[in-house]
């Protein structure tokens, strides 16, 4: 009896809102005031399936090595923004052949045949921030038999040596919305198709974590 | 398993273990730690006192009683000890239970050293009750004597037995120790309780901290001290938790000082727990002031330690007993104040100690009081702090304020989220936190706003006379200690004398219009031209001082050094933005030293002011020197206007207004005689010019006469040395002016144009009156004409012209049906009808064919049939001005060898509109252009529409069917087939993937000769061809006039090249390098069976990844290495294998 008292109050100290990050968003995920206001919101597992009882992360929370989602939504009142592919404290990446699963009938990947529908990162995490553009692919498609899937692959072409070190967007989605009024949807990534590959083509031990998306409309 | 647990008390010499508010606590059969008793009010006591060796057996049976009445004899309990005398050595004590409660004395080495006696107290703890005590006294190290051969001396090892047996019989009635020592608190001495673990002969008589515990746990029927004060300790600490193991202490220090009971946080008679939960029992009614102080307690050399003094933390588990010594905190002991968290110091904070009342006298009493501790000062270290001044530096007039916040962070920069607000303090030197009275000392408000930063308002001083800054410190300081480095300095200002800026505006008018800075100028010192300063008061930092400042004199205004009595000053007043106004006048000439007064500090202005009479010199014009005279026939009496601008002697203007009746002008005949019969306006004024400067005006009457007058001026009775002359006379003749404002004109038209007239006088001025009705014109051919609708014939062959603007006189002119030169006569009245020189001449033509101006507006436009180009014609008099609309546009036409022409004509739908028409090649009249916009005169227009595959165009033009000689001058050329070098074919894949459905796009984009983009008619024809792969579809014709078309490649046609041929026309376009598109093995399966990655069957990142690592790794030079994946053959895996590659990304593979 006492050591379950004991584990109880440890809990409880734990879990006070001042002091447990797990239960404190963000400041920019809390300030849904506006119209039509798309957030999103890190999950702990990487294709969350159940929206409700799941962990939510902060950036802060998640540990080294983690690859996860963020969006960019140009204004309030549009439908499109971006999904960001960041990584955080990631060293030695070469490859990232990925795939992102989500709603179709919800959100709408913009892609574009001719060109490529990806936009690398900022100079700071982009995975070719010493190459010139050429030695670097970047591409993406849905596939053909799973709607709902993006297949990514990002490829470094020179050799960089090991201790390169990355952290923040590699490169961001266009999507919009397609669902009218107020919405909650899980995206996620594919562990069994996505990875994060080193120098010699072998895999980093890396975390999934998908997000889920939430549109509120406020009169 | 045995029920029963044993408590073993050693008694030792230099720390006997007593309790007052700790009852011993026993762990049960569930694990939970509770207190016992006994459960019933009368306890056997077997005494042997022979076992004593120092005492007698009277001796000891009396200092045992002695002992045994200090409980048994407390009213308030109904305790009482069975007294039983035995002779029998018992041999059962300790841990045995014989249910015996047996006192012997033991001189053997069993006992630790240094242990005066052993209480073996053994409980039930399920049913919570004590079932055995033995006591043990150790005679083999200590000699006991009674109380009459005391007092104790423990050097010595000689104790009193009673002083001993007393503590000891509390432990017998289930007591654990007592943290209450004797204490020195304000004027009082606490007593020390006889349960304090501590020996000393005071502990021989009960104080009320024994007595409490006593009378609650065995309370008699008149028992009325069974209050209880409860709550629970909280750390003040920047992360708060509860603290355990505090003494915490309820004192009645004003009702009765000797009351005090104590106890330990984390304990209750329920047991141990780790909120900090205390609860003090059995206390009488009474006023008390509660305090709590941390655990250990040192007393002189001894220590009074939760581990060694006490027996609960040894009933419970190690898990417990370990975070029960964590939340044992260190914090500066201190009184209750009545809220959350308590500020004041046992040592000095008596005084505002708050109290909790115990009032009722009959009833139970329970009193819930939290407490929170104070943070030591020793784990602080504010230095990341924010101190910040909204304002640091006021205005000294008392009442203006600012905000000082403070914004407490720990040694890692964070926000301390504690209320800190009764605990620091802002200190200010000068100035007050207080705008009613002088207070320095402020204890600040919490903002709430989540940032836990602390405000409070600063007030400024009042600074008089010429004093104008005044310096504050600010600090802060937490529990009455300053923090470091946490200081600022605030100055209370007024303005500063040096910093304040003085703009010193000679012309308000000006400035109130543009507020534009101006130079320094004289001021006219008539006594009412203001010299008006403006003033922007600033601070000591250059900042500008916002608050309104006093205006009245003397504590606010102008003066001068030396004061004159001619200078007047005006009161100073605000004129927004923080910027005031003032103005001074002088009426005596010369040089005034201006100061100023802003809340009582001198300002001195740099500059001295002028004050200056007007110039002798100020201008004087006139707009003409020369008028007609006054006639009957001229319709309004000519006129000329002088105007006046008044000047200081440096020939700046005045820019104050001059009343007009200081001036007085004077007109005079060339004897010097006053002209008095010259009729002249009054002077008014001040008109302002463009550039606001003040000027004045009149004007002056001509005379019937031929003569010259002077006008002079005085202003303020000084003579202008500046005159004018003024001349009134008639025209001349031979300086008066016909003149045409067209040199040829079409015979026979309809065509007018305007005739000038422009007399003037002898000396070619222009004369601005109106002469209309003193001039008479008569053309040679033609018709003259006026706006009064005069016209000449062979009736009227004369008429006066029309005023068009002054000095220019108009009529209208239409030409006769003769070729060749027309003229226009006059006459004019000066001194009679007289010939006007100068005539007009005109040239009476007819249209020329060789004079013609031509435009083709484009002249390449596409040979596709229909696109269109606009030739304009304009036929052009010989001085190349258009003929004009008059000409007949039939007369004008023209023929093309190629193509056709489009004439425009009304529309069949909208006879307001104009659409072109098809009008043949041949002999086509233009299209006057006047019809459809009559702002255009003398264009004539036709378009053209080119015919397919043609060339070139050629236009002749006729006037009057007689071929124009500039026609041959004329060629375009129109251009519309596709070159076949200069046109372009592009592929956008020449690499792809021969798998039957990679894709590779063909464009063509057309060009002309000249290599610009030409769009093909519809009629032309476009093949593609390949020798390998299929077309797919049509080709199509894209928005920019190119065209495409897909080849997709056969599963067949590995490392075949298929060549693209494109013919427009019937034509084979050969551009300079030869179009392929070349087929390769993709050699799928070394990429998606890539033993390392998944294979979903889909061309994905992993085979980038595959492809990419091997390009990283070079893997394929020349033809060496692993070469598996060298798409194209070309003897190494690179960047265009991965374009191959790409093509076929995101396609489903057949593996």
């Amino acid at each position: 009896m006492i050591r379950i008292i004991l584990l109880v109050s440890v809990i409880l100290v734990g879990c006070k809102p001042s002091d447990n990050p797990i239960f404190n968003l963000p400041t920019e995920l809390n300030t849904n005031q506006d119209q039509q206001k798309i957030i999103l919101q890190i999950r702990e597992e990487s294709r969350p399936d159940d929206t409700n009882t799941t962990f939510i992360l902060s950036e802060s929370d998640l540990p080294n090595d983690a690859m996860y989602f963020s969006i960019t939504q140009s204004s309030f009142d549009s439908p499109s923004f971006l999904l960001n592919i960041n990584i955080k404290d990631v060293t030695g990446i070469y490859d990232t052949p990925i795939t992102v699963e989500y709603d179709p009938s919800i959100l709408q990947f913009q892609f574009n045949n001719s060109n490529n529908s990806l936009i690398e990162g900022p100079i700071s995490s982009r995975l070719r921030k010493f190459l010139p553009q050429n030695l670097s692919t970047l591409l993406s498609t849905p596939d053909p038999q799973n709607p709902g899937q993006i297949v990514i692959s990002h490829s470094l072409l020179e050799d960089l040596g090991l201790n390169q070190k990355y952290s923040g967007t590699l490169f961001s989605i266009p999507f919009r919305t397609i669902a009218p009024g107020d919405f909650k949807t899980s995206i996620g990534f594919i562990s069994g198709n996505s990875d994060i590959l080193d120098r010699n083509g072998d895999s980093i031990n890396i975390q999934f974590y998908g997000g889920t998306i939430t549109k509120t409309l406020n009169p | 398993m045995n029920k029963f647990w044993t408590l073993t008390i050693f008694i030792w010499i230099n720390s006997l273990t007593l309790e007052a508010g700790v009852p011993f606590l026993f762990q049960n059969s569930i694990g939970i730690a509770q207190s016992v008793k006994w459960p019933n009010n009368q306890i056997d006591i077997e005494i042997n006192p022979a076992t004593s060796t120092s005492l007698s057996n009277a001796e000891v049976l009396s200092e045992l009683n002695t002992a045994m009445d200090q409980w048994q004899n407390i009213p308030e309990s109904s305790i009482t000890f069975n007294r039983i005398t035995t002779f029998n050595t018992p041999t059962d004590f300790g841990p045995t239970v014989d249910f015996k409660n047996t006192i012997s004395f033991v001189g053997n080495s069993s006992f630790p050293p240094g242990v005066i006696g052993i209480t073996f107290v053994t409980a039930d703890a399920d049913s919570q009750e004590i079932v055995d005590v033995d006591m043990q006294f150790n005679q083999g190290q200590f000699t006991f004597i009674t109380s009459a051969n005391g007092p104790s001396d423990i050097n010595q090892n000689r104790i009193v037995l009673s002083s001993v047996a007393t503590h000891e019989f509390g432990h017998l009635l289930g007591f654990d120790h007592s943290p209450q020592s004797k204490q020195n608190i304000d004027i009082f001495e606490l007593p020390e309780s006889t349960m304090f673990p501590f020996f000393s002969d005071d502990q021989s008589s009960l104080e009320q901290d024994d007595i409490s515990i006593l009378a609650f746990t065995y309370p008699s029927a008149s028992n009325t001290y069974k209050h209880v004060i409860e709550g629970a300790i909280i750390s003040g600490d920047f992360f708060p938790d509860n603290v355990t193991g505090a003494h915490v202490v309820a004192w009645d220090r004003i009702g009765n000082p000797n009351v005090s009971i104590s106890t330990i946080s984390g304990i209750t008679s329920t047991g141990i727990n780790l909120e900090g939960r205390y609860r003090i029992q059995g206390l009488p009614p009474g006023n008390y002031t509660l305090y709590i102080e941390p655990l250990p307690i040192q007393q002189g050399n001894n220590q009074v330690t939760l581990e060694q003094n006490f027996g609960f933390l040894n009933q419970v588990s190690a898990g417990t007993r370990a975070t029960f010594l964590l939340k044992n905190r260190s914090f500066t002991p201190e009184f209750y104040n009545g809220t959350a968290e308590s500020q004041y110091e046992i040592d000095s904070g008596i005084s505002n100690a708050s109290t909790v009342l115990i009032a009722d006298t009959t009833g139970n009493q329970i009193q819930q009081i939290d407490m929170v501790t104070n943070l030591s000062n020793q784990d602080l270290d504010l230095i990341n702090s924010v101190l910040s001044v909204d304002d640091p530096i006021l205005y000294a007039n008392g009442n203006t304020n600012t905000l000082v916040k403070f914004q407490p962070k720990d040694i890692f920069g964070n926000q301390i989220n504690t209320d800190l607000s009764s605990r620091i303090q802002f200190i200010i030197s000068t100035g007050s936190f207080s705008s009613s009275s002088i207070l320095s000392i402020s204890t600040p408000t919490l903002i709430n706003d989540g940032s836990f930063t602390y405000f409070s308002e600063i007030y400024s001083p009042v600074l008089s006379g010429n004093n104008s800054l005044l310096t504050a410190n600010l600090k802060v300081k937490f529990d009455t200690i300053d923090i470091p480095n946490k200081q600022q300095e605030i100055r209370f200002e007024k303005a500063n004398s040096n910093l304040t800026e003085i703009l010193f505006i000679p012309d308000i008018n000006k400035f109130n219009l543009d507020g534009l800075a101006q130079p320094s100028r004289p001021i006219f010192a008539n006594g009412i031209a203001p010299a008006t300063f403006q003033i922007l008061p600033k601070f000591s930092d250059g900042s500008t001082i916002k608050v309104s400042l006093p205006l009245d004199w003397p504590i606010s205004g102008i003066s001068a050094e030396p004061m004159e009595n001619t200078i007047t000053t005006f009161p100073l007043r605000s004129v927004g933005n923080n910027k005031y106004q003032i103005t001074m006048t002088n009426s005596l000439p010369g040089l005034v030293n201006p100061v100023f007064y802003l809340d009582e500090v001198k300002i001195e202005y740099s500059n001295s002011i002028s004050f200056n009479n007007v110039s002798t010199n100020s201008r004087l014009r006139i707009d003409t020197d020369r008028i007609h005279i006054k006639h009957p026939d001229i319709p309004e009496t000519p006129k000329a206007i002088v105007s006046i601008e008044p000047t200081f002697s440096d020939g700046s203007i005045i820019p104050s207004p001059i009343p007009t009746d200081q001036f007085n002008v004077l007109i005079t005949r060339s004897d010097g005689t006053a002209a008095l019969d010259v009729v002249r306006s009054p002077v008014i004024g001040p008109l302002y010019d463009s550039s606001n400067n003040p000027y004045y005006q009149l004007e002056v009457e001509a005379l019937s006469s031929i003569e010259t007058v002077n006008i002079g001026l005085e202003i303020s009775s000084r003579q202008m040395s500046q005159s004018l002359s003024l001349s009134f006379d008639v025209p001349d003749p031979i300086k008066c002016e016909i003149r045409p404002t067209k040199q040829y004109m079409l015979r026979g038209s309809n065509q007018s144009q305007e005739i000038q007239i422009i007399p003037r006088f002898s000396n070619n001025s222009i004369i601005g009156s109106d002469l209309s009705k003193l001039i008479f014109l008569s053309p040679s051919d033609g018709v003259l004409s006026n706006k009064d609708g005069e016209f000449t014939s062979s009736i009227n062959p004369a008429i006066n012209p029309s005023l068009k603007e002054s000095g220019i006189l108009t009529a209208t002119y239409n030409p006769g049906s003769v070729e060749g030169l027309a003229f226009i006569l006059g006459t004019i009245q000066a001194a009679g009808f007289q010939q006007i020189n100068q005539q007009g001449q005109i040239n009476i033509v007819n249209a020329n064919p060789n004079l013609l101006r031509i435009n083709l507006l484009d002249n390449s436009i596409p040979a596709d049939g229909t696109s269109i180009t606009t030739l304009v014609i304009t036929p052009l008099f010989p001085d190349n001005t258009p003929v004009g609309k008059e000409f007949n546009a039939d007369f004008l036409t023209a023929t093309i060898t190629s193509g056709e022409f489009l004439k425009k004509a009304p529309s069949i739908v909208n006879s307001n509109e104009f659409s072109l028409f098809p009008a043949g090649s041949s002999n086509v009249s233009f299209f006057n252009q006047h019809l459809e916009d009559p702002t255009i005169d003398g264009d004539y227009e036709l378009s053209i529409r080119s015919s397919n595959f043609s060339t070139t165009a050629r236009i002749n033009f006729f006037i009057n069917n007689v071929l124009s000689l500039t026609s041959e001058q004329i060629n375009f050329d129109l251009i519309g087939s596709a070159d076949p070098i200069r046109t372009s074919i592009l592929i956008s894949e020449p690499i792809i993937y021969a798998d039957g459905r990679a894709t590779s796009k063909i464009d063509i984009f057309p060009k002309a000769s000249n290599g610009q983009g030409i769009n093909l008619p519809t009629t032309s024809s476009i093949i593609i061809e390949s020798n390998y792969g299929a077309l797919i579809g049509a080709i199509t014709k894209n928005l920019d006039n190119s065209y495409s078309q897909y080849l997709r490649s056969n599963t067949n046609s590995v490392n075949k090249t298929a060549y693209i041929t494109v013919t427009i026309d019937g034509v084979r376009m050969t551009p300079v390098d030869q179009k392929t598109i070349k087929f390769v093995d993709l050699n799928v399966n070394n990429l998606v069976n890539n033993f390392t990655y998944p294979d979903n069957n889909l061309i994905d990142g992993f085979d980038i990844a595959i492809l990419a690592k091997a390009i990283r790794d070079r893997a394929c030079t020349n033809n060496q290495g692993d070469c598996t994946l060298d798409f194209n053959d070309d003897g190494t895996v690179d960047l265009d294998d991965l374009e191959i590659l790409k093509t076929s990304y995101g396609s489903i593979t057949d593996d």
